[in-house]
């Protein structure tokens, strides 16, 4: 027993001791840690405040002042450099027309793009990411390729940050394959919805065939229209929406007709955002549908084509006193003008009187 | 054996208990800590990908509803809500729920804003307590900025208020004196972004905000807090959350959300039906309800912790006001228990029943009185010493040197750990105190143990007792300093 309470008092003043020690070294490392961090805070700040008065003048200046400060600029090696490519590949999604040019001009005159893609080859993931928002930044549209071999990486980081960039890069190509990825990532629906639209009207074709696909798809005898609609599908159907393509009214036309409901919503969606009057027979259509929420896409589309038409429908949405719904049905009827206007205020709903007050008070501001 | 041995050997089995429970507890804040250093770091080097400054350009980011209850907060409530509208978010509106305040909360916010009077609908979609008086919008019509005028019936009932009156996807709950970071917004609802059926609740560090500089509702520098009290609690601050819940979100089992900045999901919160009015700690109570909902459901979804965004908040610097927080703390704590004990261990509810829920039984719920027990013991053994050492007693009962050097181990490694998440948040966090700060914050963690742990344990039992026996809770009043400004 004495052997025991020996040992334990040993061990205790052992791990006193142990505990006693880590505490200082800890606190030592803090101190030192902040020491040496401030100080080089207090350089780092006068060196970023001489590199961002030459990036201005560089970017910003009068042609001498531009040629000098760029002069300076690239004349920087090392971590100088460094620096002042995170600087200007920072600033260039922020800045447009000459500046823009300018710092594209300075980073590419430096090998920027061979050093980004020579960074998508990192066995770190973040420096992988680094190297495709590079490649992003700078429109590197000949490594496209590259960018799009990283969608498939085993980081889910580098495969946003590679998606953002194919949709800075604006490369057609990308197309297929960011929504193939959206069958694996569905996490990554806001950017691939970021990275097609950035694409542009280049990537409606494709994004249509994808609708019609699901379309005919849903067409299939045995079970067709039971099957969940594609993701995918859905997003294109929504990016076609926001580019505002009048060529894709044909396709959402189809989907809103033979799509299964999900396809239908984002179709009817669509169709309002791109205002053709090609797409109205559908959207009538689409009043009738058994979804409640189609049903009031497709009115306050309708309205925002400026037809009246819908204007039952959605007084009907409007007394549903559902909030969500209640309110966009009232906001609808308030853009008709008058017509919505006089069907707001014979409604009883309290939605109704919420927005006739709330227009009151802007058209009285 | 004799009695005496008997009692000696009881003696040691107490203190080997105390020991075990002290070397538990601050082993798994330690393996906390190296989590939540990983999840921050994490974090922290992929903000710079992240592309927040392209969410203004998004064709769809979710809404955000703020909800700000108010209760006599005519001092800071202007201030509070210039600098919530200021916040960087592109579709975001500010509910000011105002609780009955008999000062000039209202007045003031009329005044400020130029408010008018509007019949905006506040539905009954969760149950409310009070009467709502009256609604008012910003002018124009503009519904970026709502006050809800409503009858006293306690914070939780504002914020169910607010969320009837909430238009957005989202609703951000804060307290009316809460500072959020210009970007909090943009970061607690990336998850939601990235995630939106997965992710149903995201909440944000809290930060003391004490003697920082403020500059129109925002934090432009921090500071370490002059007042001892305020520092302590500056370094429990950033061991409970950039440990606490920062490690828990890591190993998947983040148990609560600061009532002072949490973002819910607004359909989901309705669902549950809004905050438990007859519960201290709503905040608590709401994100256990939710994932027992989750379980019970068999729904997937996830609360998360979100290390870049702060909130600041000030916390009290007299001892009168900080035994009432800590009281109302522990007693929130203890209701929350109660009413949810059938989560504990089991299977349905994941990591949250299996593993937080007895950490936090053991480790928060119990460790006050742990650790008053352990105090008492301490004490009964002063006394067998003195006896011992007098002659009053010949048969050595206690080994004096052990139990000391036991205390100065468990003294020790709590300081460690304090030591480390000070550490950790060095490494990790953007807003850098002096090096006099930091010396200050270190003799925090050994100042915290002498005479504020054993005080604060006093205040958390009895607001155990309180939440047992279902006692009338009354708030108090929080002194406050204010912020300091920069002119």
């Amino acid at each position: 027993m004495q052997t025991s309470a020996s040992a334990s008092a040993q061990l205790a003043w052992i791990l006193f001791a142990v505990f006693t020690g880590l505490a200082l070294l800890c606190a030592l490392a803090l101190l030192a840690l902040r020491g040496v961090r401030r100080g080089a805070r207090g350089r780092g700040d006068r060196r970023r405040g001489e590199l961002r008065a030459d990036v201005l003048d560089a970017l910003l200046g009068g042609r001498e002042e531009s040629g000098q400060a760029t002069a300076r600029l690239a004349a920087r090696r090392g971590p100088a450099w460094d620096r002042t490519a995170e600087v200007l590949v920072d600033l260039l999604p922020k800045v447009r027309g000459e500046a823009r040019d300018r710092a594209l001009d300075l980073l590419r005159c430096r090998g920027a793009a061979t050093r980004a893609l020579r960074e998508t080859r990192s066995r770190r993931s973040v420096t992988r990411c680094r190297g495709a928002y590079t490649l992003g930044a700078l429109g590197a549209r000949e490594h496209a390729g590259r960018l799009i071999e990283l969608l498939a990486d085993p980081a889910s980081s580098v495969r946003r940050v590679a998606a953002r960039a194919l949709g800075a890069v604006g490369d057609e190509t990308a197309v297929e394959p960011l929504l193939t990825l959206f069958d694996r990532d569905s996490h990554l629906q806001r950017d691939l919805g970021f990275a097609l639209v950035n694409i542009g009207l280049g990537a409606s074709p494709q994004l249509r065939r994808v609708v019609l696909d699901d379309v005919d798809e849903a067409q299939q005898p045995d079970r067709g229209h039971d099957l969940p609609t594609s993701g995918a599908a859905v997003l294109a159907a929504s990016v076609l929406g926001m580019l505002g393509d009048p060529g894709a009214v044909p396709a959402l036309v189809e989907g809103v007709h033979g799509g299964r409901p999900a396809l239908v919503l984002a179709c009817v969606r669509a169709l309002g955002e791109i205002e053709s009057p090609a797409g109205l027979p559908a959207l009538e259509a689409a009043l009738g549908a058994d979804q409640h929420s189609t049903r009031i896409a497709a009115a306050t589309s309708i309205v925002a084509m400026g037809s009246a038409s819908a204007i039952p429908a959605l007084v009907a949405a409007v007394e549903t006193d559902d909030p969500t719904l209640s309110r966009a049905a009232a906001t609808a009827l308030l853009r008709l003008g008058a017509a919505g206007r006089d069907a707001l205020t014979s409604s009883g709903s309290r939605y109704a009187a919420e927005a006739v007050a709330l227009a009151d008070l802007r058209s009285a501001s | 054996m004799t009695a005496v041995e008997l009692l000696a050997g009881a003696v040691e089995v107490v203190a080997v208990f105390f020991a075990a429970y002290s070397l538990a507890i601050n082993t798994s804040f330690a393996i906390l800590t190296v989590l939540a250093a990983v999840n921050t770091w994490r974090h922290t080097r992929r903000v710079d990908f992240a592309g927040y400054d392209e969410t203004f350009g998004e064709p769809v980011s979710l809404g955000i509803s703020i909800l700000m209850p108010a209760y006599n907060e005519e001092q800071t409530i202007v201030a509070s809500v210039q600098a919530m509208r200021a916040l960087r978010y592109p579709d975001f509106e500010v509910i000011v729920v105002d609780d009955g305040s008999t000062d000039a909360t209202v007045a003031q916010l009329i005044d400020a804003f130029g408010l008018v009077r509007a019949p905006l609908v506040v539905d009954d979609a969760v149950p409310m307590r009070g009467d709502v008086l009256d609604t008012w919008v910003a002018p124009g019509g503009d519904t970026g900025l709502v006050l809800v005028r409503k009858t006293n019936g306690g914070k939780a009932d504002a914020l169910n208020v607010g969320l009837n009156a909430a238009r957005k996807e989202l609703v951000c709950m804060v307290d009316a004196d809460s500072l959020l970071d210009p970007d909090a917004l943009l970061h607690v609802a990336r998850p939601f972004a990235e995630d939106p059926t997965g992710v149903v609740a995201a909440g944000g560090v809290v930060r003391v905000a004490n003697d920082s500089t403020v500059r129109r509702g925002r934090v432009v520098r921090p500071g370490m807090p002059r007042s001892l009290l305020a520092r302590i609690q500056f370094v429990e601050y950033v061991r409970a959350f950039l440990v606490g819940r920062a490690g828990w979100s890591q190993a998947g089992g983040l148990l609560i959300i600061s009532g002072a900045f949490g973002l819910f999901r607004a359909d989901v919160v309705r669902t549950l039906g809004g905050l438990a009015t007859d519960c201290i700690g709503e905040d608590a109570e709401l994100v256990v309800r939710l994932h027992r909902w989750l379980g019970d459901s068999g729904t997937d979804g996830r609360v998360v912790f979100v290390t870049e965004p702060v909130a600041w908040t000030e916390v009290p610097e007299d001892r009168a006001t900080l035994s009432r927080q800590r009281r109302r703390w522990h007693r929130g704590l203890t209701e929350v228990f109660a009413r949810h004990r059938g989560m504990l261990l089991r299977p349905r509810y994941g990591v949250i029943g299996m593993l937080t829920l007895p950490w936090f039984w053991a480790f928060e719920l119990m460790a006050p009185v742990v650790e008053l027990a352990g105090l008492a013991f301490f004490g009964v053994v002063l006394v067998v010493l003195g006896l011992q050492v007098t002659g009053a007693v010949d048969t050595p009962l206690v080994d004096g040197w052990i139990v000391v050097v036991l205390l100065g181990c468990a003294v020790s490694y709590a300081v460690l750990v304090s030591l480390l998440a000070l550490l950790a948040d060095e490494l990790t966090f953007r807003r850098y105190l002096s090096v006099r700060d930091v010396l200050r914050a270190i003799l925090a963690t050994v100042q915290e143990h002498v005479g504020y742990r054993q005080l604060t344990a006093w205040w958390c039992c009895r607001g155990l007792i309180d939440g047992l026996r279902g006692s009338q809770q009354v708030w108090g009043e929080m002194k406050r300093r204010g912020f300091s400004a920069e002119e």
